[in-house]
Formats: C-alpha cells, structure tokens, sequence
C-alpha cells in the first residue's frame, strides 16, 4: 500500500478524491483501481501528466469543444456486458445492441474530437476503426446514435414487415366491415376498447342481445358490454396475421444471430476500445479537478522535493470561507531530515499536510496545486500528524506515533514520511532526547522525512534541513485591545511564510501567543520568570 | 393542449384501481387521431394487476405508429423489432436501465422503470427533446408527485368507483380532493417571495410590513419553537416550506390574527376542507405558490369489487362538484367527446 488510511486521513486525500469523478462507468472502473505511479515509472508518468497540460490547454483554447466532450461523456454508456455475451456465444438483444452502438457513437464523437485537438494523446485505436465498427450497426446512412432492425441487414425483413402490415390491413378491414355492420343498424359507437357500452334501458338494448353480429361480454345493473363476433373472415385474417408475425419473429432472430456473428471478430477492438475510454475519462477527470486548483504539472527529480506556492486546496477553501487566505507553501526536501520549526499555531502542520497532499496527488497522475513542483517518484509515504491516530486501538499519542515510526524504518524502499511532532506525546525531558535520536537515526537513512518540532535538541549535532516558520510580527499594537477577535489578530500577526534556518536564536512566542488568548498576566509574568527572562 | 402551453400531462388516480390505464389508453387512441408524436412514462408500480373495467389482466398502452416512450431495457427486447431504440437515461431500475424508444408500426408496451418524480422531470425533458407535442405520465395512485405542478404541467385526476362504497361518498371525497387540488396560486408578489424564500431555506418565513421575514423554525410540527416565532406579532401571511396538515392548521387558528397561508403546491397540502373552511370564515385564506392545472376529470362508475354505479349520475353528479372543470366518462364517450372535454369545448 503506498499510503495507509491514517496518511490519508491525515493529508484529507478521501475529501479531495470525491471530486475527481470520471463521467463513464469505464472510468469510475479505472478510478476504483487507479494506482500511483511507482519508481521506474517515470516516463510513463510525465507522458500521463503532459498528456493532462495539453487537455487543460484544450480546455482554455476551445470552451465549446470541452462542453460537447462532456456531453459525449456522460452519455457514454458501458458495453462491457454486451462484450461478454458476444464472448460467451450468446445472442444480444435490442437493448444489448443498442448500448454497443450508443458507447460506439459516442466513443466515434471522442476520439474524432480528442485526434484533432491532441494528435498524441494516448489511445490503442484510430477514429476511423471506431467509425468501421459503429458503420456495421448503422447499415442505413446517415450514421446515428439509434438503434432499429432497418430492413438494410436482410432483405427477407423488408417483405416480411410487408407481409405483417399487410395481414394488419386485412384485419382491421374485417373488423372496420364488422363494426360498420353493427352500426349501420344501431345509433352506437364503439369505445377505445372495441366494445360497445349500451345502456339497458336503451331500447335496442334487447335486440343487441339476440343479434348475432355481437356478443354480450359483460352485464352491469346499468349497461351491457357488447364486442363483435368473430367473422370467418376476420378468424381468417387474424390468422394470415399471426403467421405473418411468427415468420417476422424469425427472420429478426436470424439477423440477431447474424450480428453476433458479425461482431465477434471485432471483440479485440471493442475490448481495447472500452480501456481508451476508460483512460480518456480518467484523464479528462483528472484535469477537471486539477482545473478548480489551477495546477501544474510536476517534474520529475531524482534527490530533492521542490514545492513553490504549494497550496491544498480544501484548506485553502475553508479559510476562504472565513475571509483569510492561505500563505503558499514554498519547501525543498532533500533526501535525510527536514526539520519545520517556529511558534505555535504557526501553520507547521498545514504546512506537512500541504506537502502530504501535493506529493501524493503528484504520484498518484495529478497536476499539484502548487506554482511550481519537482518530487521524484517512491514507494510509500507515511505521515504520522495528530493527536487522535490509532486511538481505536487503544494506543497514546506518544505510543502511536512511535508505532508508525517503527512500521517506517522497518522499510528499506524509498519513502517520504511525514512527522508532526515526534515525542511531543511523553515527557519534554525524554520526548526531546528520543526526537533528537530519532532524527539522527532518519537523517542517515535512504528516504525523505519531512519534521516539525519544538525541540532545539533536534537542531543539535545531526545534519539536517531547517525552516522555520517567519512567526509573529507587530503583535504588541493588539495587546491592549481586550475586545480583539484574538484568532483575527493572531492570523494578521502571523507570517506564516517558511524561511531558511541558519542558526539565528529561536524566537520565543509561545506566552506572546498566551497573551494573545487573554491568558491573566501574572501567569505569564510568573512564566517569564521561570525561563530566566523577565519579559 | 401544446397551443396551451401543456407540454407534459399526469393521468393520476385519486385511489388504487382507479382506472387510468383505461383512461391513458382512450386518450393514446383520441391523439392517434391527431396524428402528432406523443411521449408516454408511467411512475411507479403500483400493483395493479387486472384492470378495472375490463376485469382483465392489466392491459399495456397501446400507443400510436411515431409514439416515444420510456421504459425498461428488457421490456423493449421483448416487443420484437419494431422500436426504434433512440437514448439511454441515466434511471436504473430493478428491471433494468430505462431507455427511451419510437414505436415503428404502433402497438402494445409496458411502461415500467421510472419509479421517482426526479426520473419523470428528465424522461419529460428528453421526450420533448426528441420532439415530442405532449408527454403523457401514467401516475400510479400512490405516487401524488406526478401531478406536482413542477413535474407536469397539467394533471387529469381518474374518479374510480372504489374511492368509496356509495355514490355520495365518492362525490364527497371527490369534491375534497379536487377542491384542495384547485385552491388559488397566489398572485401577491410578496407571498410568493416569501415561498420561494421558505423553499430556499427550509423555514417559515413571514410577511409583515410590506417585507419577508425568515424564521427561526422549519415545521409547525415543531410547536414550541413555531409558537415562540409567530408569537407577539401580526403576520400578513406566512408560506411554509413542508406539509401542511390539520394539526397544522389548528395552530394558526389559535393565533390572534389568521395570516395567509402560502404552500409550495398542492401535494403538500394535507388539510381536510371542513378545517380549510373554518380558517377561511376566520378570515385566512391558502393558497400555493404553483397550482396544479387540472383540465379534467375522467370517471368510472365500475369498481373492481363487484359495485356499479350509474354512469349518467354520475358523471353528472361529479360535474356538479367539479364546476368548470369538464368531466368525461372515458369507456361510454366517443373519442370525439373525449377530446371536446380535453379541448374545454
């Protein structure tokens, strides 16, 4: 598994997931199984994600041309069962074929459309093979979506419609000469039914009951109903037209088989035909999605994850809500430790997450919302961020944590890993000697650890990467206004930015922050006093 | 009926057994003449199994050489090669997927599949899509959405003979059911600001002072909270955003001023008219933001239970309650008069 439930969950992959909705039952197929791109993979990958600008560049060049895709997409049905009775020797019905031909029709329309505006784009069959096909099921021109038993599949159909119709003529004939008959010497009208409904207190209620020509069906306390005998005439025609049918049932039932017959060859085409389809619809899903994220493509590097302007997405949608906006991520990691220090509610977290997600939607095929991004491709990534993981089984922040680290380590592929914290779950005297040998230990091994901390200790003595978060700036002109909205001001005091550490002394904001939040000055001048400052 | 504006039409019984396939048919048979395409879809199933006049095993429409209609997949593979096989939808039942097809010579088919009023609004839109005048909507008795003015724009309701055990109580319980059926659209501009705003929300909302108010309550069944949100003021009208009921109704009756109610359309309208009428004599009034178009009521004076009534009396006496609505018996007149009832000649 190249990322575990609590990774995802972590990273808010399933939120994000729901909208990369394909059109086509092909595609919610394809996204069902939809893996991420592994190492080795990468020209595969990079033709996947160029293939993806160019449709976005399709999309911006020609609105009209991606609105008829769409259409032709969402009405594109699935005829893989189809597909499996022609396999199995069975013979598809009218609904069956009819499916073939509207996934034809359709499947004709996209390829057509997509040759044009993206002569590479990646498919096993040409417009032209689609059109062979679809032109078998369509023996009448123009072609069209339709599907009917046209006379044009077998001339013995023609004359047996013929034949029926003709039958049908001499019948109603019969009848209409029956009904005439009847009315001609009674002042009533037949019904939809073919009856007559005859009140019976009418006076010739009484004699329609003694006519030959009728009988009596059903009596009320009101009415009689009355239909027409059948003539030896019409038993006759009725007759004729019964045969007529059982022959036309027939022949239809020869030209089914036929076009089984016919098709099977072609199970080959609509087998690779039902992929394309199913690839299109992906990438076309895939590119809608990274459309309302504005991304881009990320190119592949061997040692080093460069984001700039990184962004996730939902995160970015929630502030937005609330009138704030999210401070782009700009991070390279580099194979060993990256360490993300700086003051609470800093955006440290969002910013492992940002990472998480970006990498991950990278690997699995996606344009990253990012401005810029290079990553190289890896076997796993894990992310051990909050408080609540692991919960269910019973475990403590501290023991949780220190599980996914273990289950980590004990791989020896290469992986990004994400942690939030280490050792933050125990006591600050051994959580920060663990923290510490924990990233001595990782700095050492073949993957990628992305860390925040508060612990100098980490910082000590072990080659690693350090950022850390710009932190607080101009705080003191809120700190006498007690009816402040402390979140508000919190966030416009906060640089969120990360910035390149290179050993200048930590600020420490922690009690400004407290302050913020209206913690009672005592405490904090108490506090102040304990570090050996006097604040 | 398209030179009216009526686009798509509910055949609806107002009980089980009623008789609508009968009347569908008759009215399949009377537009055949007209020689125009014309769409067919039932909603639901609703366990009919033998048909009401003719006693025998419930008979499928018989539509028109050109007609379009909506059915299950395996349904049309049964009817042989004369349907033309035209779109898929995207309504899957437990028959299959429904799909929408021409008749090529005319004939029998079942009409089955479409079982939720969301499925008949696309089936209605796509019919007219392929160039359908009229679409007609086979309504199961149960199945009330049918005749939602935003699903269909005019309904035929079927009186059967087994809505009640004498003639006079199905001449009372129609009367009920037609006259809740055709209570006003309101025409106040801001009553119907204050029901598109009580849709929008899922709240009361309240006019008062020439301006709609939004409430903090979403049902009258929620009495105190209701109670605390009307109390202590003058409401002109109030439009709610469910159903409507006795017990409903009782509540603005306690109030010191009876407001103008104001509901969505009429299937949300549960209030018996006894009720209905007290309100009006204390000076409320109801009335729907859309309205049903009811442009006629077909009877049927055979119940499947064995009873009979007069068809004369009653048709006329149907007539009588329903005024102007025109009434036609369609097994006993002639297409012709069918069509003079529909055409309101």
């Amino acid at each position: 598994m190249w990322m575990d439930n609590l990774t995802r969950q972590a990273i808010r992959w399933e939120a994000l997931w729901l909208r990369f909705q394909p059109r086509t039952p092909m595609g919610q197929r394809a996204k069902r199984s939809l893996s991420p791109f592994m190492p080795g993979e990468e020209t595969e990958w990079q033709a996947c994600l160029v293939e993806q600008e160019h449709l976005l560049e399709a999309f911006r060049r020609d609105p009209e041309w991606m609105s008829r895709m769409e259409i032709h997409l969402s009405k594109t049905p699935d005829p893989t069962q189809t597909v499996r009775m022609l396999e199995s020797g069975e013979i598809p019905k009218a609904s069956d074929w009819f499916r073939i031909k509207s996934f034809l029709w359709h499947g004709w329309h996209l390829c057509s459309m997509v040759r044009n505006e993206i002569p590479g784009f990646r498919l096993k069959r040409e417009a032209s093979e689609w059109k062979r096909v679809l032109s078998l099921l369509n023996p009448d021109p123009p072609l069209s979506p339709n599907f009917f038993l046209s006379s044009a599949y077998d001339s013995r159909l023609k004359e047996r419609r013929e034949q029926v119709e003709k039958e049908n003529r001499w019948v109603r004939k019969a009848e209409e000469q029956a009904v005439l008959d009847v009315e001609r010497d009674f002042p009533i009208q037949q019904n939809g039914d073919g009856e007559w409904v005859v009140d019976r207190r009418s006076p010739h209620f009484l004699d329609m009951k003694n006519d030959s020509r009728v009988q009596l069906v059903r009596e009320t306390p009101f009415d009689g109903v009355f239909c027409p005998v059948e003539t030896e005439v019409l038993k006759a025609a009725r007759m004729r037209r019964e045969e007529a049918n059982t022959d036309l049932e027939a022949v239809e039932h020869d030209v089914f088989q036929q076009l089984a017959e016919t098709f099977r060859p072609y199970i080959p085409f609509l087998r690779d035909a039902i992929l394309d389809l199913a690839t299109l619809d992906v990438q076309w899903a895939r590119v809608k999605m990274a459309e309302s994220y504005n991304g881009t493509r990320p190119k592949w590097e061997a040692e080093s994850y460069r984001i700039q302007g990184g962004i996730h997405p939902l995160v970015a949608e929630s502030l937005k809500e609330k009138e704030r906006t999210f401070t782009p991520v700009d991070i390279n990691i580099h194979r060993g430790v990256t360490v993300i220090i700086g003051p609470n509610m800093g955006g440290k977290t969002v910013v492992l997450t940002t990472v998480g997600l970006v990498v991950a939607l990278g690997q699995f095929g996606f344009l990253v919302p990012a401005r810029s991004c290079s990553m190289p491709l890896v076997s796993w990534m894990t992310a051990a961020i909050g408080d609540a993981q692991n919960i269910r089984e019973g475990l403590s922040t501290f023991g949780a944590e220190v599980r996914r680290i273990v289950e980590a380590i004990k791989r020896d592929s290469t992986g990004l890993l994400l942690l939030d914290e280490p050792g933050r779950g125990t006591n600050p005297v051994e959580g920060a000697a663990l923290s510490a040998a924990m990233t001595n230990d990782l700095a050492k091994r073949p993957f990628w650890t992305l860390q925040v901390t508060h612990f100098r200790e980490v910082l000590q003595g072990t080659e690693v990467t350090v950022y850390r978060v710009a932190g607080l700036e101009g705080i003191d002109r809120f700190q006498d206004r007690e009816d402040e909205d402390w979140e508000k001001a919190l966030e416009q005091a906060m640089d969120y930015r990360l910035l390149p550490w290179s050993g200048e002394s930590i600020p420490q904001d922690a009690l400004v922050i407290a302050r913020l939040l209206g913690l009672p000055s005592s405490i904090l001048q108490d506090a102040w006093k304990r570090i050996g400052n006097g604040g | 009926m398209s030179s009216e504006g009526i686009r798509s039409l509910a055949v609806a019984g107002l009980s089980k057994n009623a008789g609508k396939t009968t009347v569908l048919n008759h009215l399949a048979a009377s537009l055949n003449e007209e020689g125009k395409p014309y769409g067919f879809v039932s909603i639901g199933v609703d366990g009919e199994e033998r048909d009401v006049w003719t006693l025998k095993e419930k008979p499928p429409i018989v539509v028109p050489k050109g007609s379009l209609v909506a059915t299950a997949a395996p349904l049309l593979d049964g009817m042989g090669g004369g349907w033309e096989l035209l779109e898929s939808t995207s309504l899957v039942s437990p028959l299959g997927p429904v799909i929408l097809a021409r008749s090529l010579q005319g004939g029998k088919m079942k009409l089955a599949g479409v079982t939720r009023a969301e499925g008949i609004r696309e089936v209605v839109l796509r019919f007219l899509q392929q160039g359908a005048r009229l679409v007609l909507v086979d309504g199961a008795y149960d199945r009330k959405a049918a005749t939602s003015p935003w699903i269909t724009d005019a309904a035929i309701c079927v009186v059967g003979a087994n809505l009640a055990r004498t003639l006079d109580g199905v001449v009372e319980k129609t009367e009920e059911v037609i006259r809740r059926l055709t209570l006003p659209e309101t025409v106040n501009p801001l009553e119907r600001l204050a029901a598109e705003t009580a849709l929008a929300n899922n709240r009361l909302v309240g006019v008062r002072d020439g301006a709609v108010e939004i409430l903090p309550c979403s049902s009258l069944l929620l009495t105190e909270q209701a109670q605390e949100a009307l109390a202590g003021r003058v409401w002109e009208a109030v439009a709610l955003p469910g159903s409507l009921t006795d017990r409903g109704m009782h509540f603005f009756m306690k109030q010191n001023h009876a407001p103008a109610v104001i509901l969505r359309d009429p299937t949300r309208c549960f209030v018996s008219m006894r009720v209905i009428r007290r309100f009006y004599r204390m000076g409320g009034t109801l009335s729907y933001w859309k309205g049903v178009r009811l442009i006629a009521v077909a009877i049927n004076p055979v119940s499947p239970e064995g009873y009979v009534f007069d068809p004369k009396e009653m048709k006329e006496r149907i007539a009588d309650v329903c005024h102007p609505i025109p009434v036609f018996d369609a097994v006993r007149d002639g297409i012709r008069a069918i069509r003079s009832s529909l055409s309101g000649g």
